[in-house]
This record gives C-alpha cells, sequence and structure tokens, in this order.
C-alpha cells in the first residue's frame, strides 16, 4: 500500500509542481497517471523514491515514512523501488550486463560492486531477468549499439534486478514508436502481474491508459483533477485534463 | 526561470548619442593602450638598431646544425711601413689568383687601402689576416671579403696599427669553403639531449599531474557535490575522526619504519624479515571467507573483514619497509653492475628511499580520508535515527570536539608561519574558547538539518585551483628551484602542480556536462554515493578524460621548453643561454627543435582525440 497525501513541491524558482496531491495505491495495482508536459507527472514519480525531495506533504510506503527518510535508511527503501525511465537512462558505454548488474547495487558489498566483483547469484539473475525481456542474446553489447525498444527492455531487467515492489514508470514508451510501445507495456503489466508489483506509470496517450491501467490519476498544472477508472474519462473529463483546445485522437 | 532586466527603449538621439559615447571611449582606451605599451617608430628606425636586428635575424636564418670538412687556400701580398718616398700598388700572383693592393704602404691607421682579386674560387668567403713582425708569430684579422660569381672581390681597409720595420710586412689572404658535412655540431647534440629531457619532464609532470587530478575533479563538479548534504554532527565527528586517523597513521607507519631495523641492518635478514611479512599479509587476508564479499554484509562481518584487512595492511606495510631498506643497497648495486642502463637501479634506490621518506604522510592521508568517512557516517546515522535529546547532545559534542580541532589547526599553523613561538596562546586556549563558542552554537541547531557541505567542499576546491591555475608555471619553477635546486626536477614540480589544477578544472567541467539520466537511474536503484561515481559517471567521462590528458601533455611540452628560463631544466634552459650569450645560430638550433617537437605532438595527439572521440 502506497499512500501519499498532501504532497507538495515548489522548485527553488517558485514554480509549484504540485499542488497537494492526494492519493492511494494498492499493493499490485497498475496505477497510470496522465496529463500533460510539465503537470507534474515525472515531479510526483520522482518524489516517491525521493530523487525530488517534496516540499510538503507525507508519503507512506506501508509502515515507512518514505518522504522523510534519509542516510542509509533512504537507500534500503530505494533498492525496492524500480525505476524505468523515457530517454531508457542506461550507461551507454557499459554493456548491458553491467546496466543490469547495477540493479543490484543496494544491495551488494559496495567495495566488491566497485571492483567489479558481482555475486554469481546476481549475474544468473541478470541472465534470467534478460531472458524474462527476451533480450538474452545482447548480454556482451555495449549498451548503445541498442535500438529504442531493447534499450528499454534492458532498462526494465535492471529494475527487476531490484527486486521491486514498487515500480515507477516515466513516460516509458513515449520515445518508441505504436507497436514498440504496446509491446513493452504488455510486458510491464505481464510482469507486474507475474511478480505482484505495484506499478506507477505516466503515460501521454488515453489508449495506453485504457488499454493497461488499472485505475487512472489525471494531474493538470500539479492538482489532481482526475481519479478512477480509465473507461470513466469520457468527453468532458478529457477537456478537465488536457484543456479546452484539446482534441482526442486515440 | 530565468529572469532577463527589461530592455530600455530609448529615443533615437539618446541612442545615437550612446554610441558616439561608447566609440570615444573605446577610442581613448585604445590610444592609452598604444602610449602606455610604448609603442613607437623612434627606436625601431634607428640605423643601428636595425643593423643589429638583421644580423641577429641572418645568424637565425642559419642554424648551427652540423660541423663541416673545411679547405683553406691562402697567398700572400707583401706591405711596407711606413711608407717610403714613392708611393704605389703592388700586386701578386699565384696560378690564377691574382691580388693587387694600392697603395701598398701604410703610414697612419687612417690611411684605406685597396684590395682588389681577381681568379678565386666564385662566391666564396674569406679573410684578410695581416703577420706583423716579431719574435712571437701572431696575426691578426683585418677583414673579411666574399668573391662574386666571377671569384672577383674588392675591399678598402685601413691597418689597425703600424708597426714600422724596413723589411715589407706580410698578408695573407685566405679562402676558406665547406667541402662536405663532418658531424653534429655542438648545439645540436646539447640539443638533442636537452629537447629529450624536456619530453620527458612534460610527460612525468602530465602523468603524476592527471593521477592527482582526478579525483580533484570530482570533488570539484558541482552536480555531484550540490545534493551532498550532512547533518552538523556527521561534519564535525568527521573532522574530529580525520585528525585521529591521520595522526594514527602517520605515528603508526613511523613505528613500522623504525621497527624494520630492529633485526638489525644486513640485507639478507631484512629481505627474509620482508618475505615472512607479506608471506603473512597474504595468509591473513586468504585464510578464512573471503575479505571482499560479493553480498551485503551484516555489520560484524564487516567489522571483521575490516580488522582483518587492517591488519594485513600492517603486515604489507612493515613488508615493504623491510624491502625498501634492502631496495635501497639493492638499487645502488644494481646502478653499478647495469652500466648504461644504471638509472634502472637508481629508480628502485629512489622509490625505497621515497617510501620511506613519505610512507607516515600518505599512510596518514588515506587513513585520515577513512576515518572522515567512518566517523561522519556514524554522526549522520546517529543524529537520525536516536531521539531528539541524545542526538542533540552529540551533535554539540562533536561540534565543540570539531571546532576546537579546526582552531587549534589553524592556531598552530599561524605560530609556525609567523614564527610567534606561543604555542598555548595561539593553540590551547583559542581551541578552548572556539571550541566551547561552536559546542553553544550547536545547541540551538536542529540536529538533523543537513548543511550543504558539498556545496561548501566544492567552492573551496574550486576556489583553490583557480588561483593555483592562475599563476604560471614559470612563476612556480622559480620557488621550486630554491628548494629542489635549478634544473628539470623543478619544472617537473612546477608543471606538475599546474597540471593538477588546470585539469582538476577541465575535468570537472566534463563531470558537470555528462548526462544527468543515467545517474539518476542508478541512484534510484539504492547505490551509494561512490557506487554512482564508479557506475554512472566514470564510463562517461573516460573519452573526455583521456583526451584532455593528451591535450595537456601538448600544452605541457610546450611549457617545459620555456620553463627552463626560470631555472627548470629542459632545452629553455640551454635556449636562454645561448641567447644571452649572443650564440643566435646555437639558438636557432634549438627553437628549431622546440618547433619541430611541438609540431609533432600537437598532430599525434590531436590524431589520437579524433580517434577516441
Amino acid at each position: 500500500m502506497l499512500r501519499v497525501t498532501n504532497l507538495t513541491k515548489i522548485y527553488d524558482d517558485g514554480t509549484k509542481a504540485l499542488d497537494r496531491v492526494s492519493f492511494e495505491v494498492p499493493r499490485g495495482q497498475f496505477l497510470t497517471v496522465v496529463g500533460l508536459s510539465g503537470s507534474g507527472k515525472s515531479t510526483l514519480l520522482r518524489c516517491i523514491n525521493r530523487l525530488i525531495d517534496p516540499t510538503e506533504g507525507e508519503i507512506w510506503w506501508n509502515d515507512l515514512q518514505l518522504s522523510h527518510v534519509t542516510g542509509e535508511e533512504l537507500r534500503r527503501a530505494r533498492r525496492r523501488i524500480g525505476m524505468i525511465f523515457q530517454q531508457f537512462n542506461l550507461v551507454d558505454r557499459s554493456s548491458v550486463l553491467t546496466n543490469v548488474l547495477s540493479g543490484r547495487l543496494g544491495y551488494v558489498n559496495p567495495i566488491a560492486s566497485m571492483l567489479g566483483r558481482f555475486p554469481t547469484e546476481d549475474v544468473a539473475m541478470a541472465r534470467a531477468n534478460l531472458e524474462r525481456v527476451r533480450i538474452a542474446d545482447k548480454i556482451n553489447n555495449r549498451a548503445d549499439e541498442l535500438s529504442g525498444g531493447q534499450k528499454q527492455r534492458v532498462g526494465i531487467a535492471r529494475a527487476l534486478m531490484q527486486e521491486p515492489e514498487i515500480m515507477l514508470a516515466d513516460e516509458p514508451v513515449a520515445s518508441l514508436d505504436p507497436v514498440l510501445a504496446h509491446s513493452i507495456m504488455r510486458q510491464l503489466k505481464q510482469i507486474a502481474q507475474e511478480d505482484n508489483i505495484t506499478v506507477l506509470v505516466s503515460l501521454h496517450f488515453l489508449d495506453l491508459v485504457q488499454q493497461y491501467g488499472d485505475r487512472v490519476i489525471a494531474l493538470n498544472e500539479g492538482r489532481l483533477v482526475f481519479e478512477g477508472k480509465p473507461n470513466e474519462i469520457d468527453d468532458r473529463r478529457f477537456k478537465e485534463i488536457y484543456g479546452q483546445e484539446a482534441e482526442r485522437i486515440g | 526561470m530565468a529572469r532577463r532586466r527589461k530592455k530600455e527603449q530609448l529615443s533615437p538621439g539618446l541612442r545615437a548619442l550612446r554610441t558616439i559615447g561608447i566609440v570615444v571611449v573605446l577610442f581613448l582606451i585604445y590610444t592609452f593602450a598604444v602610449q602606455d605599451t610604448e609603442i613607437n617608430l623612434k627606436e625601431p628606425l634607428e640605423p643601428r638598431r636595425q643593423e643589429t636586428a638583421i644580423r641577429v635575424l641572418r645568424a637565425l636564418a642559419r642554424p648551427d646544425f652540423f660541423t663541416y670538412d673545411e679547405e683553406i687556400r691562402s697567398m700572400d701580398i707583401t706591405i711596407r711601413m711606413p711608407c717610403g718616398d714613392e708611393i704605389k700598388g703592388s700586386q701578386t700572383s699565384l696560378g690564377e689568383r691574382v691580388v693587387t693592393l694600392a697603395p701598398n704602404c701604410a703610414s697612419t691607421t687612417q690611411e684605406i687601402l685597396t684590395l682588389t682579386g681577381s681568379g678565386f674560387r666564385p662566391r666564396t668567403s674569406g679573410l684578410l689576416r695581416w703577420h706583423p713582425p716579431g719574435a712571437i708569430a701572431t696575426t691578426r684579422a683585418l677583414t673579411t671579403f666574399r668573391t662574386d660569381a666571377d671569384g672577383r672581390f674588392e675591399i678598402e681597409f685601413a691597418m689597425p696599427d703600424i708597426r714600422p720595420t724596413d723589411e715589407p710586412q706580410r698578408i695573407e689572404v685566405e679562402e676558406k669553403w665547406q667541402t662536405g658535412i663532418s658531424g653534429l655540431s655542438t648545439a645540436s647534440i646539447i640539443t638533442l639531449e636537452k629537447i629529450t629531457e624536456t619530453i620527458l619532464l612534460a610527460l612525468l609532470a602530465t602523468t603524476v599531474g592527471t593521477i592527482l587530478s582526478i579525483p580533484i575533479s570530482f570533488i570539484s563538479a558541482r552536480n555531484l557535490m550540490e545534493t551532498v548534504g550532512s547533518p552538523l554532527a556527521a561534519v564535525m565527528s568527521g573532522v574530529v575522526a580525520l585528525v585521529i586517523g591521520y595522526w594514527g597513521g602517520r605515528e603508526l607507519t613511523s613505528l613500522l619504519i623504525s621497527g624494520s631495523l630492529l633485526l638489525g641492518s644486513s640485507s639478507m635478514v631484512q629481505l627474509g624479515g620482508a618475505v615472512v611479512l607479506f608471506a603473512a599479509a597474504w595468509g591473513s587476508l586468504r585464510v578464512g571467507p573471503s575479505v571482499i564479499s560479493t553480498k551485503e554484509q551484516t555489520t560484524r562481518s564487516a567489522l571483521i573483514a575490516l580488522g582483518r584487512v587492517a591488519g594485513a595492511t600492517i603486515l604489507a606495510l612493515s613488508g615493504i619497509a623491510f624491502l625498501s631498506r634492502v631496495g635501497m643497497v639493492f638499487g645502488l648495486w644494481l646502478a653499478e653492475l647495469l652500466g648504461p642502463f644504471g638509472f634502472i637501479g637508481s629508480f628502485f634506490a629512489l622509490a625505497a628511499e621515497f617510501f620511506l621518506v613519505a610512507a607516515p604522510g600518505i599512510v596518514g592521508f588515506i587513513l585520515g580520508m577513512m576515518t572522515l568517512s567512518y566517523g561522519s557516517r556514524f554522526g549522520q546515522e546517529a543524529v537520525l535515527r536516536w531521539p531528539a535529546a541524545p542526538a542533540r547532545l552529540l551533535t554539540i559534542i562533536a561540534t565543540g570536539l570539531g571546532t576546537a580541532v579546526l582552531v587549534w589547526g589553524f592556531g598552530a599553523m599561524v605560530n609556525w608561519l609567523y614564527v610567534i613561538d606561543n604555542p598555548l596562546n595561539w593553540t590551547l586556549y583559542p581551541a578552548l574558547i572556539g571550541g566551547g563558542l561552536g559546542a553553544a552554537a550547536a545547541a540551538f541547531i536542529t540536529p538533523k538539518r543537513l548543511m550543504p557541505v558539498g556545496l561548501i567542499t566544492y567552492t573551496v576546491v574550486r576556489s583553490i585551483l583557480n588561483v593555483i591555475r592562475s599563476i604560471e608555471p614559470l612563476v612556480y619553477v622559480i620557488t621550486f628551484a630554491v628548494w629542489v635546486g635549478i634544473g628539470p626536477f623543478a619544472g617537473v614540480l612546477a608543471l606538475t602542480l599546474h597540471t593538477v589544477a588546470a585539469l582538476g578544472k577541465l575535468f570537472s567541467e566534463q563531470v558537470e556536462n555528462i548526462s544527468e539520466g543515467p545517474l539518476e537511474a542508478i541512484t534510484a536503484t539504492g547505490a551509494t554515493a561512490l557506487q554512482r561515481v564508479v557506475f554512472a559517471v566514470i564510463p562517461q567521462i573516460v573519452p573526455p578524460y583521456i583526451a584532455f590528458t593528451l591535450y595537456r601533455w601538448d600544452i605541457n611540452v610546450r611549457m617545459s621548453t620555456i620553463i627552463g628560463f626560470g631555472g627548470g631544466g629542459g632545452i629553455g634552459f640551454v635556449l636562454a643561454q645561448a641567447i644571452n650569450l649572443l650564440q643566435y645560430r646555437q639558438a636557432a638550433v634549438m627553437m628549431i627543435a622546440i618547433a619541430i617537437v611541438v609540431g609533432t605532438l600537437d598532430y599525434i595527439s590531436s590524431e589520437v582525440r579524433s580517434r577516441i572521440l
């Protein structure tokens, strides 16, 4: 169970990215977050694993006050929260294996890992996860040799290495073509169901939301403007979320 | 959001006025600059200066590369001093060569004599030499000449001195030309020797400078440092731990080094001791579970591993101390044995001696860094986890101690630097007062509040780098020459210092330019700060680091050519000498060598850079 209450983020330059956002996500739910660019989707996801520190409000993850942990405790919390990104964020000049193994950094002995030594179980786990996302043949390639879809699969494998309870996906398919987008989303959904992972995924397109989301929350200028089932978004609500000018295309 | 000052709307008249004002101000600045830099036409147009400049230019144009085989041919003509009643010319011939001297006598040093010749070797330089009468055979050069394309010449000269005799006196007309290269000139040999020294000097400075600047570049990269924040208690317990660690490491190593003499100074015993100690160190790491477990460790197992590593390190350090004693003897012996490759032996001897001298400081520094890390981690975790009251107490105690240590250190430095010689007033009392004030101030601080340590470190390190970088190596070398003597060693130190500062800044800018995405992704996995650097930063900065290192090596070669002007050895040292002795032809050889080396390295490094990037 993840509970967000009155979450507010004001950046140093005065921009209010999130404005008293509250919602709950039960374990294992596939929650989609929609909204225009700049509506606060990315900020929201990054507040949960504290890549960004919220200004006010609370985030509770089971009994842990995720919004206020620091130091060692924060590291331990982060390692159970996987994250995938729009730009994949792989380390280009490292191999696929190294990229995937880096998902274990929160678990292993720091000194050994920095000398390039990982437990054999972790290497086996990396192989298994690469097979799971069907890209095991690229294990020794450099990450920058992969195509966009392949990179995102590696990104998912890396997140899976964290044995995550929560997975944050920040527009994971926005840089991919529609066919690949569906394939990645299907994979994500399937893995989430198999491993009982809570997923928070931000998306642009409503058709993806309606096809994959268990539930949807919508942000507009940092405020929560809708919360409910994907098919409850009708034309009126659509215009609330995306503005009066918007046309439905998806 | 960037806020830009709103541009004022000026009327066209005012704008024209402003433009005129700017032009006038610029004109004034430039005219003053011309006066201030003493630009004038009087000096350069003065004939004597022009002549000198042309002479230097011509000498530079004829670099003294080689020694030549020469052929000399001479013939004589006679002259009378003083003149008799009848003044006439005289002519002599030898084979095809004919010389005519008119008049053939001189009574004063003012009389102009004319010598013409024909049938000589075309376009050849020659010398007129007078053999003054007297018991001691001496000669005096009168003037030089150069024959034209037909082998003719005509010169005017005056006798430098009048030595009246009854007999005619001999004037020798000598031609001299080069028939072939017989070898390298002394200037060329010195140049080769010194240009090698220059390149090696630059190599050492670049290598050491690069290694030192890498860690510095991380702590002076804003993007890595600005997120680093610690509670006050963590910072202060880190400071205290750093001092304890440094002091402990230094004392321990000194003890180990003096301990290496306990077994006597026999080399065999020393060597045996070293072998036993290394074996013990290796054994303590190998027996039992692996020290570097790849798994996450419990505090207990981490402590045990730490203890074993510490034990092995102590054993290995004293092993190295033993080995260094042997190494000094062995190195000197090897140096004698190897003859021309004796430098290998000298290197071992030097390395061994360096270890014995520098090890306490280095080990102290490393241990200090480790205890700093542990101390601040302890402070951080304690303050964040403990309840408010003990956390506050820890903050107060740590801050008091930390401030006292800092004040003590600063006071001791001032006391030493200005030779105040009053340690009590400058260390103990200020430390007590400072510690007390610090502790009192800490009582009013929220213990969990994060201090921007990262940003402070960044600012301090960057400022120091900027200061060091803004002073040229030529200035440093003068200082270093005082310490280590004039020569290439001073040059190496000066260039190294400047390289650390310059590369530290360039490197850290590369760290700041990395793409943030991977760093964010690695952070999200729960990685520690060091893991983030190793897994997200380093892979991204390898190519630019190599490129900048090459670029710096290039700069260092160029700098090391002039560093000799300040006493730093290398080609600059002999070039400065040649210029001061007005040996422009020799100087020309050196300048050409510099141009070739710098040009070649420039080309190579740009080739390598273009392949890496």
